[in-house]
């Protein structure tokens, strides 16, 4: 399906392109990709539970990534960056083993 | 008692955070969007939804990516840096272990090298030592302690015969030698092995030096007994009484120090050590050095 | 959801069903048994995999960095320390090579002592003197002329019959039957052996007032034998000398 496609899509294009990623921005990019990911199997699960929406996705995607990002230079800022960072991957990682665990109720009516 | 007010506080105040964040996992909002449409009757998925899905999650296939590539290079460059550095830090250590095994043998090389060097600093003593020894006995080193000293001269009429001969400071001299003495110096010249008391004409050469009168004849001895022993031997006999016959002028005093020079050594041409017949016999020819 | 209150039913149904679990093997539990091998062999494997080699797995660049500071410094103490016992290295050499050549000077000059002192048996080409006694006893006076002119004619070495070696303190004393040379009786005829150049030697004993013409005047019989080599193997004592000390002069 497209949404299957547009992931191919773009894992080629950033291999592809390898694009630089400028030093200072270089620790906030393992965050975005979890709360990207969150989001991601978010819409997913929604999608199984039926009640998907194009517009919740994209704005639960672009919130999640931004202020995680927010949080951990908010943490740099104030020396905590580290334990920040930390407390948002615990949080997120709780949210992606739920989600997931509902898409696997889903699929295999487990 | 007061009412109390039957207020349910909000799920997320009462609930507990773990299960707050697990409730909480999937977004309020698509439930509430889907509540909503499903009242305003409206259908439940518009049709735009997939393609913006799919660029949304495009989006999020560059981000993965692009995170990943990222990763790869700075494990590398730091895994390349970590080889290097795990490299010079072996480097390093072989270095180091070289040096210190350098060091303990240079240390022990220098242990046996010191312990050497005190051995042949006490040889070398006792060579130098034994030509002291040597030298003093043969005349060839300035020797002092007391003695005696014998002036004589020449008769003052100025009679050329009743000046004073090489043989008779020679009497004078072998006499002192059997009375005892350990070093004779004529004037300014140590007798040695390798010199005599000659006139040449009538100036008196020791050592092949002319001397002038008065001879001042200085013996090393035993001042308790040198006197007494000198006037015994036959040579130092016949000197006194010679002596008083031409009329010399003379006197013998004994002296607490005494300071003999040494005597010059020359180089010898043709004896040498050893017996001919340890010397193999070499031929009439050889010369020796 | 809260706890089921511990009854004994509920503790007899839990501990029974486990006793029940252990009595009676199930298919089910093989599957269990399965996955917890499963687990145990990850658990095992990453403990191994923790502990082996790598010594700088645990390592952070920055540590890296500092131990490789570290090895640096005391690599550079260990050059100082080395450079310090090359110096002490060199000058204990040096002064090996100092003592070595001390003591082989001073040897060099004992062995040429040792023959002036006449304390070591030497051989050379010179003359030999035989003086006989034919009309009457040779006088020490002539004696002492004879060693006297030798000694100017360049004698190195000299002995009298053999027995005493002629140094430079040899005194003669007049003896009953002979003459006491340092001490030693001798009898005539007296044999004087001389180490140098022959012709230099003979010429000292034959010039007119010589000690030919002395020892003849003495009533003695003197022949001179040039030889091209002699053997002196009389020794004297070496000297210890009792009063005389170096000087300050040495």
């Amino acid at each position: 399906m497209i949404a299957a496609l547009g992931l191919l899509v773009g894992i080629l294009l950033g291999l592809i392109f390898q694009p630089d990623v400028p030093p200072s921005l270089e620790v906030y990019l393992p965050i975005a990709v979890v709360a990207a990911l969150d989001a991601v199997l978010g819409g997913l699960r929604a999608y199984l539970d039926g009640i998907f929406d194009d517009k919740v996705f994209v704005v639960s995607f672009l919130s999640n990534v931004f202020i995680a990002a927010a949080i951990v230079y908010l943490g740099d800022l104030l020396g905590v960056g580290g334990q920040l960072t930390t407390g948002v991957i615990v949080v997120l990682g709780i949210r992606i083993f739920s989600n997931v665990a509902a898409i696997r109720r889903h699929l295999f009516h487990a | 008692m007061a009412d109390k007010p039957d207020r349910r506080l909000p799920e997320h105040v009462t609930t507990p955070l773990l299960s707050l964040i697990t409730h909480q996992a999937l977004e309020e909002d698509y439930r509430s969007v889907a509540e909503r449409r499903a009242r305003e009757g409206a259908a439940p998925e518009p049709r735009r939804s997939r393609v913006v899905a799919g660029a949304v999650i495009a989006v999020f296939g560059i981000l993965i990516s692009v995170a990943a590539v990222q990763n790869s290079r700075n494990e590398e460059v730091s895994d390349a840096g970590r080889a290097t550095l795990i490299e010079r830090i072996g480097e390093s250590r072989s270095g180091l272990e070289d040096r210190q095994a350098r060091i303990a043998d240079l240390t022990r090389e220098n242990l046996e090298l010191s312990d050497s060097l005190t051995e042949l600093a006490t040889v070398r003593q006792e060579a130098v030592s034994q030509m002291r020894r040597l030298q003093l006995g043969a005349g060839y080193l300035p020797a002092t302690g007391e003695g005696v000293r014998v002036l004589v001269n020449d008769n003052p009429t100025g009679d050329p015969i009743q000046r004073v001969t090489d043989a008779d400071l020679a009497k004078l001299v072998d006499g002192l030698w059997e009375a005892g003495a350990e070093a004779i110096a004529i004037n300014d010249q140590r007798l040695n092995p390798l010199g005599s008391i000659r006139n040449v004409g009538s100036a008196i050469h020791v050592n092949t030096f002319p001397l002038t009168p008065p001879y001042i004849v200085r013996a090393i001895g035993d001042t308790r007994t040198l006197q007494a022993n000198l006037l015994n031997t036959t040579h130092g006999a016949r000197f006194f009484s010679l002596a008083d016959q031409l009329g010399f002028e003379y006197s013998v005093d004994r002296v607490s120090e005494l300071e003999l020079p040494a005597a010059r050594q020359r180089p010898l041409s043709e004896v040498v050590t050893g017996t001919a017949e340890q010397r193999g016999d070499r031929g009439v020819e050889e010369d020796s050095s | 959801m809260p706890e089921p209150a511990s009854t004994p039913e509920t503790r007899r149904t839990s501990r029974g069903r486990l006793a029940a679990a252990f009595q009676k093997p199930s298919r089910r539990q093989l599957v269990v048994a399965g996955l917890l091998a499963v687990l145990g062999f990850g658990m095992v494997t990453q403990m191994r995999s923790y502990e082996v080699n790598d010594t700088y797995a645990g390592y952070r660049q920055q540590d890296l960095i500092d131990v490789l500071n570290g090895l640096a410094g005391t690599t550079q103490r260990a050059e100082t320390e080395l450079a310090r016992l090359e110096e002490t290295r060199s000058r204990l050499q040096s002064d090996t090579s100092a003592e070595q050549a001390a003591t082989e000077q001073a040897r060099t000059e004992i062995d040429s002592l040792e023959v002036l002192a006449g304390v070591v048996p030497v051989t050379g080409p010179g003359i030999r003197i035989t003086i006989t006694e034919e009309t009457g006893p040779v006088d020490i006076d002539s004696l002492l002329d004879t060693v006297q002119e030798m000694r100017t004619a360049f004698a190195e070495a000299m002995q009298i019959n053999g027995q005493v070696r002629i140094v430079a303190s040899t005194s003669f004393e007049d003896g009953v039957g002979g003459i006491y040379v340092d001490g030693t009786l001798l009898e005539p005829p007296y044999v004087i052996d001389v180490i140098g150049d022959p012709a230099t030697l003979s010429g000292g004993m034959v010039f007119p007032e010589g000690p030919i013409e002395q020892l003849e005047n003495d009533g003695a019989e003197v022949v001179v034998e040039e030889l091209q080599s002699l053997d002196i193997e009389a020794v004297a004592e070496p000297d210890r000398t009792e009063f005389a000390q170096p000087g300050s002069g040495s």
